[in-house]
Parts: C-alpha cells; structure tokens; sequence
C-alpha cells in the first residue's frame, strides 16, 4: 500500500514538474518563437490570426525581420518624451504613429454580421498575477496596477467591424493603437484638464497583447460591463484588469465572446543616451553668471528641455552632517596615502586647524558634468581643491523620465575607491533610484499596517501616513564594514592616542578582520520601505533571506528605520579599476534584485529583497548616478571617518557609458 | 477554641502567621527569583587564572588601553582545566565554556586600574568563537559586567551569539562596543569581561581583545574656519589652518651614518666658507666622522682626531662657529673638564679624499672661562667672526672673542648690565641668527616665561656696539616684547633655522616645535609680532615614511647640497626598532610649489 502511494505520488511529482517545465516554456520571454496562433471560436464566429504588430518589423534582438509571428522589440523614443510621456510607437519610429493589428474572422452564423473587438495590452515583465493566489475566480488584489491597456481614448469601448458575410470564409479586419502612459486616463496624473501620462509611463519589458471580439448584442446590452468596455471606470471602487476578466473572471464565460491572447509580444527598452545632453533645473540655477560653463550639450536650452534625457543631479545637502575636516589636501588614489599617514592625521591635528565642511554641491551646472555625444557618454567629476577652497563636491546625473519597475542596468566606470594600501578616498559611488516627485499622483500604494514614516529623514518615532511618494532603492558603494551578523559589529576599534612619542600609541593598526577585508568595498544594496510594517516578515535587527540558493543578511536598525539593507564585500579594483562594470537594479513588483558583473551575461546578484520583508515601491522613480562624499556618521562601524580624509588634490573622474531599462 | 484564647496566645498565634507568611513569601522570592532573574547571568564569580598565562608579555597589547589574552596557558597550573588544547585560533589553547550556564575564563580588572583617572565611557571587545557542531541551537554571549565595591552588578552587557547562522565547527570573530557613559562607574568597581554559555552546545574562545575607554577627542578648542557659513575663505593674521609648503627629499647617500651619532654638527669643517658645509658626526660609541657632499653624495672624509678630543666627543657638549678670521667652522666643546676649543686642518677640497686631522688650538686653563651661564654663539657685528654671549642667570653678560694666533685667547670685548629679559626667568632660551631682514648681523631671540607665570614671552634683542648694549628690536611701547598674535606661541624649546632655502635668495626662518606633535612652520617676524606663514612638510620620502612620523626627529639647516642654499639634514629615530618605520637620515630641499 505504502509503496504504492509512494508510487503515485511520485508519478505524480513527474507529471507535475514535466507540466510546469512546459507552462514555462510556453511563457518564458526567452522562447517567444510565436507559433501560429489557434483558432478561437465562438457560436457566431471563428477567430484566428491575431497578428498585434503587423507593421512593426524588428525582432526581440533588434534586428529587422518581418515574419508576422514572432515577438519584436521597441526602444523607447526620448524626443519629446519629457513633456508628453513615451509613446510606443512615436512618429519617428512608424509614420503612422500607432501599430496596426489585424486578426481574420469566419462568420459561422447564417446571415451576414457585424462585430465588435477591442485590443488590450499588458506589460506581462513587471505585474501581479491577474487572479488572487488563494481564489483564482478572484481578481488579485494588485492586478488593478498592472500596466494594461486599449485604445488611447477610452471612451472608445469596442469598435465594429464591417459587415462580414456569413460565407464560411475568413475575412481580415485591421485595426490601429498605440501604447502611452496613463492609459485609463485616471484624473491622479492630471494638471487641470491636462492628461500628464509622463506621470504614468508605460513600463519597460515584455508587452503581451489581447484581442477580444463579440457581438454588438453583447456591448449594447452591457453584457460586457461598462468597465470592461471602457477601462477608466471602476468596478466596487476598482479598477478591473481586462487580462483577469476575459481569461480568469466573468468574462472568460460569456456567450460569443473570445478573448484571444497573442503568443507574441512586444520587448520595450528603454535606453536614454549619455551622449544626448543634459538639462539644468533653472530652479538651482538662474542667474547669468551660473552659466559660464553651459555649452550646446549641457544647459537650459530649449532644445536640451524638451530632449535631454538627463539631468545634472543637485544633490541635498543635510546641514546636520558637518564635519570638522583635517586641513589636509590630498590625492589619496595616487599619491601612496597610507593608514600610518590616516593615523597621524586623525590625532595629531588640533580642533582649531580643521575645516568646517558638509559635502557641498556644484555652483557652476556643467563644470563637472558633461555629455560627450560623439562617444555617447556622460562624465562626471568630483572637482580636487586647493588651500582656501577646500570642499568635498558630490557630482552626479539624473535621468528626467520617470518609470515604474524595470531593469535598471548602468555600465560605467566609477572612480576607484580604494588605493593601494587600500585607503579610501572618501567617496561612495552610487547607483540609485529615486521617486520621481513625492507629489500625491507620485504616493506608493498604502501602507495599510501603521501606515509609512511621513519623511525619509527623521527618527523612529516620527509621523506615520498611510500614504508617502517617497521611494529609493540603492546601491551604495564604499570602504566600509558589514552589519550582519550583529555580533560582528562594531569592530572592536582601538583610537589609540595623539601621543607623538609613542608609535605604536598613535599608529594603531586596524582589526585584524578589517585588514583581512582591505581590498574590498562594501556593495551596500537598500530599499527604502519608509518602515512600513506590512509586510509579513518585517522584522529590524539583522535577518536572513533566501535567493537561489544565495543567503542576504538584511538589516534594519530599528522598527522606526526606513531602510533595509543588505551588503556585499567586493573588490574595489574589480568594480571600478577595470574598464567598466555593470550594476543593475531588477525592480520588480514583488521584489528586487540587485546585481554586478563585469559583462552583461557574468552579473552576479549581490544583494536581494521581497515583500515579505520589505514594501516594494511602485511609483515612478528615476536613476541616479553619483559620486559623493557621505559623512560617516550614516555608516556606524566604518573604519574611517570621512573628516579624517584629506580633501581631494585633483579631480576624481567618472564615466557613465550605458543606461539601459527593460 | 478562638475565643477561649489569652490575650498572650493571640500574640503569638499572630506572631506565627507573620513568621509563617515571611517565610512563605521569601520562599515565593526565592524560587520566582532563581527563576525569572538571571543571577548567573549577572554574578559570576570566578578566580582569574592570568598568572597562569604563559605569554603575560604579550598579553599586555601594545596599543594603548588595551588588553589581550591568547589563552597560551601553563598546563602544569592549576586552572589549566579551564582551557582546551588542540583546537584554537591561536597558538595551542583556547578557553572553554561547556555546558549550559557555564562560563570561560574571565578577566577581572580594578576599574582604577585600566582607566588611571579617565572615565571609562567604553568599551570595545572581541574574541574569537569556536561553536562545536551538533544538534543544538548555540546560546552565547561575550559579557562584559561591572561589579560596585559591594560586589553588586551595576552593568551587564553581552555580545549575543545565537541562532541556527551560527557557524559550527569553525572559528569566527565576534566584536561590539559598548557606551558607558551614562553608567556612573567608580574607580573603585570591578570589571569582568567572560564568555557566558547559556546553551547545551560547547563553546570555545581564543584572543581577547579589549579596549577601554572612547575615541579621545582632540586637542583644542573650537575649528575656526567655517566654509559652511562663508564658502569663501578669508585668511586671517596666524589664524589656521596654514598653507603647506614642502621640503622635498634628496637623493644623497650615506646619510645614515648620521644614525648612530648623538653629537650632530654642521659647518665648513675643512671646506671653505664659499662652499658647501659638512657634517661632523661625534658622540656615541662609534668613531667621529665627517660627512661631505661629493659628486651627489656623502662622502666620508678620513679623520685624523687625537684621542684626547675623542673622549670628549662622546660626552661633552659642542657648539660650533667660525671663531677665527680663517672662514672656517670651529668646534667648542665643553665638558667636565673643562673646555677646547678645535678645529681642522685646511685640506682644501673636501672631495680630495686627503685626510683631515683635527687639533685643539685652545683648552681652558681649569675654570671655564665663560661661566655656567647659558652660551650663545653669535656673529653679533657682521664681522663673520662668530662671538660667545655668555649670558648669567641674573641677566648679566659677557661677549667674547677668540683672539686667534699661536697664543690665542677668550677676550671679553664687551659686557654690561642686567638685561631684564634675561633675569631670573624661569625658562630661558636665547638664540641667535638673521631673524630680521633689516639687520645684516644676527640678532638674538629671547623667549622666557617668568617665574610664576603661565605664559611665554619673547624678545629680538640686538647688539649696538656703538652703546655696548642690547637694544629691543620690538616697538619701545610695548617696551620690547614681541606681540603673540593666534594659537601659535613661541617656546623655549623651540629651535629656529634661518637662512636662504630657496633660489629666490629670500631668507626664512623656520620654526621647529615638539612639545607634542612634530610642528614645523615658516615663520617671519615684523616690527611687532611674528607671522605663521605655512606649516612645512616632506615629500619624496621611502612609502609612507614621513619623517615627522617618527618618535624623535632631529632636523639641521645647513648648505649641504649646495653653497649659498640651505637644506635641511633629517636624522629620524624610534625608542624601539620598528621595522614599518626604520630609522633614517636623509637631506631635503624646500620645493618650489605648494
């Protein structure tokens, strides 16, 4: 008995996972070789044909292929793209400006008919599962945020087709759309009676496609649900995911109704150009002498407004972080700047010799950054110092089109960290995500357990709202110490003492697991989850999680904190001594995944996070490029202190070549 | 019956029910106490067997308020049952802590003992865990408690290790620092610093490492520059921070040898006044050398030195000038037993590689004849002869002259009345050289501190033949005192270096100081102060072998390298060898950029 249960079960197990190698096969974005769609059939009609994207003839791997069934690809189109959000696809990538579908359709009743269809698309990278994990008849609670859509103008429901003999023949019907942001026209995105869909851009990734066809009966006898034929209303106060209805929900059982899913999609890339310029917020600055360094690629023009797909990033200067900086001017990458000069620095300077300091930000946008179109790339600079200026500048880039989830995959090349008595320079590279604008249309979805800490700054017993639009998600690269496990922190530091009589008093050498870290910088990967306690397993302290068989201490300071953190000990020549490295951020809904490699097929992950411990933003957010001088106070443990770092002699470059969403 | 009872039997009916209810309640205390209250946690009295260490020495961590246990132990001690040997970070041994409450060997230290008056306000620990594997989840933690005189806990903080991440079979370091300061902790208390098993899982430790105490704030009072509140930087008057100007490093052989020497003297020994100075390395037990730029190095000229002067190398102190009209640098030694006064023999080309002998042409006849008062050797009327100063401790004094020749002597060509400012002080130095760009002649820089006072004073005196007096240099209204202007102050410890570093041909003067840190600055006096005009530093040195990093740094000026520019020759020198900070001695040039 028990053997043959054991059997069963067994075959059971075979069959289960032979289905589910299949069910992904059949899904998996990779393996979108597009077999000829199946028929759909209906009482009154036979479908089949479903072609989404009969006038677009690039490949997934961009190339040009005009087979009708396969899978394509689009990069986004920047121009004009700040003011009217991404249109897929723009005028300039199809003369028409909208993709054209076409299906064919058999009338198999006995008297000539009209019918009706309507075109839907969805991301299918970066979404919910349309049905409720515990109730598959149920929508899933999330699906409403999925980004799906029809026709631009919603209040066109379905459209007829012309009249289609009942001839036992196909016939071809076209139609035309066109994928932009906010495309159930919700109000939240509007400036007065303007649709802002920059503030809802279509997502970057795999965009699947779903024709529906009925009969005129069932749009005017509503059997097909007003917020079903037109997507901007709402059903019991939500918005319900035309994927879930017509596959999943009510929809899936009406009468003369199919809902045909194309097996092939659309791959949207987003890939804003270094070399395209950069734009200056005239709200830092305006007056004339600001100017001096603007130049055809850098500045406020109006062409660089409407097309400059990035921005110089004016960093906010915390005034609490001021810090008494040593005197001492120094290139500490190349000059051979040791512990033992570190150690004498730190305790043989009196207070009245330092230099009050916080990190300071440009006064002159484009003189340390710059866009070089010919070999399309963005360097930046943090500006080295001389006796009288001392200043420890922050330099960065911002993107200016704001997206939800994505890949985010940056290759540049940072400045080094680390010299190579491994001595930090003091300066964190990071590669990070920002909200777009904290602003009500920019709010991450509730926090429906004691809600978000208000502000991102603060302390633990700060303000909690159910609703913030602040959102980050970092990496943050520098010479510090790990936090996790707890008994590891801090190191057990000795000072030592500013007695010059006395080496080994002054000269004390760093723990031992410290020197045995030297070569190394700290891949620090945060979510900045504003504390809010939702989800199931929010926990502070250090704790554990699982990613493919990797395990991510992730740490939070305390139940008011609101960062989570997991770091990665790497090697600093690796990341930023070689040509260029890749990081990238896979934001997706229900997790994120931080990775770096030295090419794009050897990324590693470092760093991984998910809803079960952390709240996922999902607003829009932006990328930020940056080479900056943190106070150390922000990274307890650390071994150096920033104000024991001399201020930089030279310029500490640092180039950005690729940006690239999907 | 109840009411049938005395008075009495109720008193002591009551009497019983109280006992009997103390009783029953100190039981409840007892029990809920043992239960619910960690008292193993918190008392944990254990013998601390560290005279059983066989490695003490290195117990005792170099670096400053630091403890270190290795746990190396003598296994014929009796405590020896409370270490493991076979399995251990370092060396042989490591501490146990096996079984379920159980502790490893624990440090007790007096408070007053480790703090020497300083507030303990922390302390930061590590150690080195070895979890043994099993089927247990481990429970740990590194304790650090203190005890008050009573013996009752007033602070118990641990380093917890715990959980299944807890790696097994394997060492692993475990660190934490704890902030004492709002724990009034008297000298009087206990420490003790343990590994505490509250776990069936076996636990052994190795390498203690302690340090008390928090990151000493600096010297000082307030940072003065603020680019915050004004990003433009406006110098003030000796206001630092101070530009950095550099002396570069030579390449030039052979200076070691200046290593060994404790008597470093430097001046145009057997080169002519025109040329380049040499070194004349006396003192110590190795044999006087001298020390030559030739073709792009030292180069050690013969000696020929009587052994009379030998001796007198090796104790004696010596000052040296060009005492004779014959430009060459002289030796005046002084010592025990009295005085001489010697010099080379012209070999005209230091390069030649001839031999210099070394003669005395004068020697004191018993009693000293420049008294025990403070000597300066000084050229005090441009006549490029050097004169004596001997300065008394009432203020009175004495300049003489060598009168050269066969029968040369000391003359007095001049002495007067007390000089106030070098009365009766209770520190004095007096020094001279071309302070002063106006005068052609070396003035003398007096800096004091008068008895009583806390605060340094100085003076630029020079001398008027004409009145045979030494006139204030200073403005008469502040009756010539030098003004100290900021945070900078002179001392008399400090020792000047005037001269012409650079092709510019503008004289310096360059301050030295080293009453704490190595300090050495350009400085330029005026009509009523001095002015701080940058800090100097080195370039060019071996890795990071700075030359102010060392314990001890000796520093001469002189025209070394080349006639008519001064260098500077840097003898640096650690108590201990150090091997990442080897002693050396090197010549460095002042660099033309910042």
């Amino acid at each position: 008995m028990e053997e043959r249960k054991m059997m069963k079960n067994s075959v059971r197990k075979i069959l289960m996972a032979a289905f589910s190698v299949c069910f992904v096969l059949s899904f998996a974005p990779g393996c979108k070789s597009g077999d000829k769609p199946k028929e759909a059939v209906a009482t009154d009609f036979i479908i089949r044909d479903f072609i989404p994207l009969d006038n677009w003839h690039r490949d997934s791997n961009d190339r040009e292929n005009n087979s009708k069934f396969i899978s394509k690809s689009i990069f986004l189109d920047y121009t004009n793209a700040f003011e009217q959000g991404f249109i897929i696809p723009t005028v300039n990538q199809l003369q028409e400006g909208q993709f054209e579908f076409s299906f064919l359709i058999k009338n198999t009743s006995k008297t000539p008919k009209k019918f009706c269809f309507k075109i839907f698309y969805q991301n299918e990278s970066y979404k919910f599962p349309e049905t409720d994990p515990a109730d598959t008849t149920k929508q899933n609670m999330y699906a409403w945020e999925n980004f799906y859509g029809s026709w631009e103008d919603t209040g066109k429901t379905f459209v007829e087709t012309p009249e289609i003999p009942a001839d036992n023949d196909f016939h071809a019907v076209t139609g035309r759309f066109r994928i932009t942001g906010n495309p159930r026209n919700e109000l939240r995105y509007y400036s007065g009676a303007q649709n802002d869909r920059w503030k809802r851009n279509p997502r970057v990734g795999w965009y699947s496609f779903m024709l529906v066809v009925t009969t005129p009966a069932n749009i005017t006898g509503k059997v097909i649900p007003d917020y079903m034929q037109d997507i901007s209303r709402v059903w019991n106060n939500t918005f319900v995911n035309p994927y879930f209805y017509f596959l999943h929900g009510e929809g899936k059982s009406l009468q003369n109704t199919v809902a045909m899913r194309s097996p092939s999609e659309l791959k949207v890339i987003a890939k804003p150009d270094p070399g395209a310029g950069i734009y200056v917020k005239p709200m830092f600055f305006h007056e004339e002498k600001d100017k001096k360094y603007f130049c055809k690629t850098c500045g406020q023009s109006e062409e660089l407004y409407k097309n400059a797909p990035f921005e110089q990033f004016i960093h906010y200067i915390d005034p609490t972080t001021k810090m008494n900086n040593i005197p001492v001017i120094a290139d500490v990458l190349n000059e051979g700047y040791s512990l033992m000069d570190y150690n004498w620095n730190k305790q043989f300077y009196r207070k009245e010799e330092l230099v009050a300091v916080t990190a300071s930000t440009t006064k002159y946008p484009c003189q340390t950054v710059a866009s070089v179109p010919e070999e399309h790339k963005i360097t930046i600079k943090n500006p080295g110092c001389e006796y009288g200026n001392w200043q420890k500048q922050n330099v960065g880039i911002i993107t200016r089109h704001g997206l939800t989830y994505g890949k985010w995959t940056v290759k540049a090349k940072l400045t080094e960290l680390l010299n190579k008595d491994n001595m930090w320079n003091g300066l964190t590279n990071a590669i990070w995500l920002i909200t777009q604008e904290q602003s009500e249309w920019n709010y991450r979805r509730d926090c429906n357990k004691e809600g978000y800490m208000a502000n991102y700054y603060g302390g633990a017993q700060d303000k909690r709202v159910p609703k913030v639009g602040y959102s980050e998600i970092d990496f943050e690269i520098l010479k510090t110490v790990p936090y996790c496990p707890s008994y590891i922190l801090p190191p057990a530091y000795n000072h030592g003492l500013p007695d010059p009589h006395n080496l080994s008093y002054w000269n004390v050498p760093l723990p031992e697991e410290v020197v045995a870290d030297g070569g190394n910088i700290e891949v620090s990967c945060t979510n900045w989850d504003m504390a809010c306690w939702e989800p199931q397993n929010f926990a502070d302290g250090c704790n554990t999680i699982q990613y493919n068989g990797q395990t991510f201490w992730a740490h939070r300071w305390d139940k008011g904190y609101r960062a989570l953190t997991e770091k990665t000990p790497e090697p600093d020549d690796e990341l930023f001594g070689s040509k260029y490295y890749y990081f990238q951020i896979d934001w997706r809904p229900e997790e994120i995944i931080w990775r770096i490699g030295p090419s794009l097929d050897r990324l590693r992950v470092v760093g991984y996070l998910n809803s079960t411990v952390s709240s996922i933003p999902n607003n829009q957010m932006l990328l930020i490029v940056t080479q900056e001088f943190h106070n150390t106070k922000w990274w307890v443990g650390s071994m150096y202190d920033q104000a024991n770092i001399p201020f930089p002699k030279n310029d500490i470059p640092g180039e950005i070549y690729e940006v690239t969403v999907e | 019956m109840p009411h049938n009872q005395t008075p009495s039997m109720k008193k002591l009916q009551k009497r019983l029910i109280i006992i009997l209810s103390a009783v029953i309640l100190c039981a409840i205390i007892v029990i809920a106490g043992v239960k619910y209250i960690p008292v193993r946690k918190l008392l944990h009295i254990s013998a601390p067997p560290e005279k059983d260490f066989v490695n003490l020495k290195q117990n005792s961590n170099e670096a400053p308020d630091a403890l270190f246990f290795d746990m190396e132990i003598d296994p014929t001690k009796s405590q020896s049952n409370k270490f493991y040997k076979g399995i251990a970070h370092s060396g042989q041994y490591s501490a146990k802590a096996f079984g379920k409450n159980t502790y490893s060997f624990s440090v007790e230290r007096k408070v007053s003992d480790i703090c020497k008056g300083k507030k303990l306000d922390a302390v930061s620990m590590s150690t080195w865990v070895y979890s043994f594997p099993g089927k247990n989840e481990p429970w740990g933690a590194f304790v650090f408690a203190v005890n008050n005189s009573m013996g009752v806990n007033i602070c118990w903080k641990g380093i917890q290790v715990s959980g299944k991440q807890v790696p097994r079979g394997k060492w692993f370091k475990i660190s934490g620092m704890f902030d004492l300061s709002d724990i009034k902790i008297d000298p009087s208390c206990t420490i003790q610093i343990y590994f505490w098993n509250n776990s069936n899982t076996d636990f052994l430790v190795d390498d203690y490492y302690i340090v008390f105490g928090k990151q000493q704030e600096r010297k000082g009072d307030t940072t003065i520059t603020d680019m915050t509140r004004d990003p433009v930087f406006h110098s003030k008057f000796n206001t630092p921070p101070y530009p950095v100007f550099y002396f570069e490093k030579q390449e030039s052989g052979n200076e070691n040898a200046a290593l060994v020497s404790n008597q470093i003297l430097q001046g145009h020994f057997i080169s002519s006044q025109g040329g380049r100075e040499d070194i004349f390395l006396g003192g110590g037990n190795s044999p006087a050398r001298l020390l030559s730029y030739c073709s792009g190095e030292f180069t050690e000229v013969k000696l020929n030195i009587p052994a009379e002067i030998s001796s007198c190398l090796r104790s004696g102190n010596a000052i040296t000038g060009c005492f004779q009209n014959s430009g060459n640098s002289m030796i005046l030694f002084s010592g025990d037993k009295g005085s001489f006064l010697a010099g080379f023999e012209k070999s005209g080309n230091p390069c030649s590689g001839k031999e210099a002998t070394m003669k005395i042409v004068w020697r004191s006849a018993g009693k000293d004849p420049f008294g025990k008062g403070k000597i300066v050797a000084c050229d005090i009327d441009n006549n490029r002869i050097t004169e004596i100063l001997s300065i008394a401790n009432d203020g009175s004094w004495k300049i003489f002259r060598y009168s050269g020749g066969q029968n040369g002597n000391w003359k007095v060509i001049s002495s007067s009345q007390i000089v106030d400012f070098w009365n009766n002080k209770d520190q004095l130095s007096v020094i001279s050289g071309r302070f002063l760009q106006k005068y052609s002649y070396d003035v003398l820089l007096t800096i004091f501190k008068d008895k009583g006072s806390r605060v340094y004073q100085y003076s630029l005196l020079r001398f008027d033949a004409a009145s045979g007096r030494f006139l204030p240099c200073f403005a008469e209204k502040r009756k010539g005192f030098g003004r100290t202007v900021g945070i900078d102050t002179l001392k008399p410890g400090d020792i000047f270096f005037t001269g012409i570093f650079d092709k510019s041909g503008t004289p310096k003067v360059l301050r030295y100081n080293r009453d704490w840190r190595y300090d050495l600055k350009e400085i330029r006096f005026n009509d009523t102060t001095f002015q701080v005009i940058s800090n100097i530093d080195f370039k060019g040195y071996d890795r990071d072998h700075n030359p102010k990093y060392y314990e001890s740094l000796r520093i001469l000026s002189g025209q070394f390298l080349e006639p008519g520019i001064n260098t500077l020759f840097l003898v640096a020198k650690n108590k201990k060898t150090v091997t990442y900070l080897p002693d050396a001695a090197g010549t460095y040039s002042w660099r033309k950029e910042k």
